[in-house]
């Protein structure tokens, strides 16, 4: 494990706006002694520059977020990243997390099969609530961060050095955290309908490959 | 038949009671609003499904104690 890290950050529609803005977030957040992050923001999540930063960085953590399918995930303006079949071999020896809808379905196990040392991402739908007021401001947005800030954890835990199973379990225990606030007297009879939807992610959430491997 | 009209209306009741000032985020499908969204349960097309997807697995969840894990 060589301690660089790859983002993709695009932005092309209200949807990787929000993921987007999380994950650089979350990124910034991050108190990196260890590991050196690029990211590839907006039109630089495309293909052709992501394929000549795996080559030129080898990167041992590689961090998705995009729109996504079964058997690929997206970059900006959804260009096809990594597809099933065709470049899936360009996250070998790496562990890869995808903020990405299905593509733990069929992408992340032929990822695994082709040499990625783990897989983590989602088998279904990711799907999360925004405030619309909060559209240009999606930090502020307390809503989406009841789903994106448990999602992210995923990498804030593989960067503090924990195993692949236990930044899946890390990101699962936080969407629980948030589900039983939820269901607390804390919460509104309106936020308590948000319930399925983080049950739904939390539970679709997976890992493949290597459980015991770490980034760091 | 029967049981799946009381899904539907189950469905349709839970999204009913979501906030109105919230959109959901269904991946590339887009941005939906409560009452689109109970357009696409009526209307049984791939979003609508997916909401009661998600219903199922809910109830699914609940009866295993997912809460309480």
């Amino acid at each position: 494990m060589n301690n660089i890290a790859l983002a993709t950050i695009p932005s092309s529609d209200q949807t990787t706006l929000y993921i987007s803005a999380w994950a650089e977030h979350t990124i910034e957040q991050l108190k990196l002694k260890h590991i050196q992050f690029f990211m590839l923001i907006k039109d630089r999540a495309i293909l052709s520059v992501f394929e000549s930063m795996m080559k030129k960085h080898s990167p041992s953590l590689v961090f998705i977020n995009g729109h996504g399918g079964s058997d690929l995930v997206c970059g900006h303006k959804d260009e096809e990243l990594i597809k099933v079949g065709k470049n899936e071999s360009l996250l070998k020896s790496t562990i890869t997390y995808a903020l990405s809808c299905s593509s733990a379905k069929e992408l992340g196990p032929s990822a695994v099969k082709a040499g990625a040392v783990a897989y983590i991402g989602y088998v279904e739908d990711f799907i999360f609530f925004i405030s619309p007021d909060k559209r240009t401001r999606p930090r502020e947005d307390k809503t989406a961060e009841m789903f994106l800030a448990p999602a992210n954890h995923v990498i804030v835990s593989l960067v503090k050095g924990h195993t692949v199973l236990e930044a899946t379990n890390a990101s699962k225990n936080y969407f629980l955290k948030n589900i039983q606030k939820l269901i607390s007297s804390e919460s509104s009879v309106d936020e308590r309908e948000y319930l399925r939807y983080l049950i739904w992610d939390m539970r679709n959430l997976i890992s493949l490959g290597d459980q015991k491997a770490t980034v760091i | 038949m029967e049981t799946e009209k009381e899904i539907i209306d189950l469905v349709i009741a839970r999204l009913q009671n979501l906030p109105f000032d919230k959109e959901i985020s269904i991946g590339s499908s887009g941005e939906f609003t409560k009452e689109e969204l109970i357009e696409h349960v009526k209307n049984d097309d791939s979003i609508g499904q997916k909401m009661v997807a998600i219903e199922m697995d809910f109830l699914r969840s609940m009866k295993e104690g997912v809460f309480y894990e």
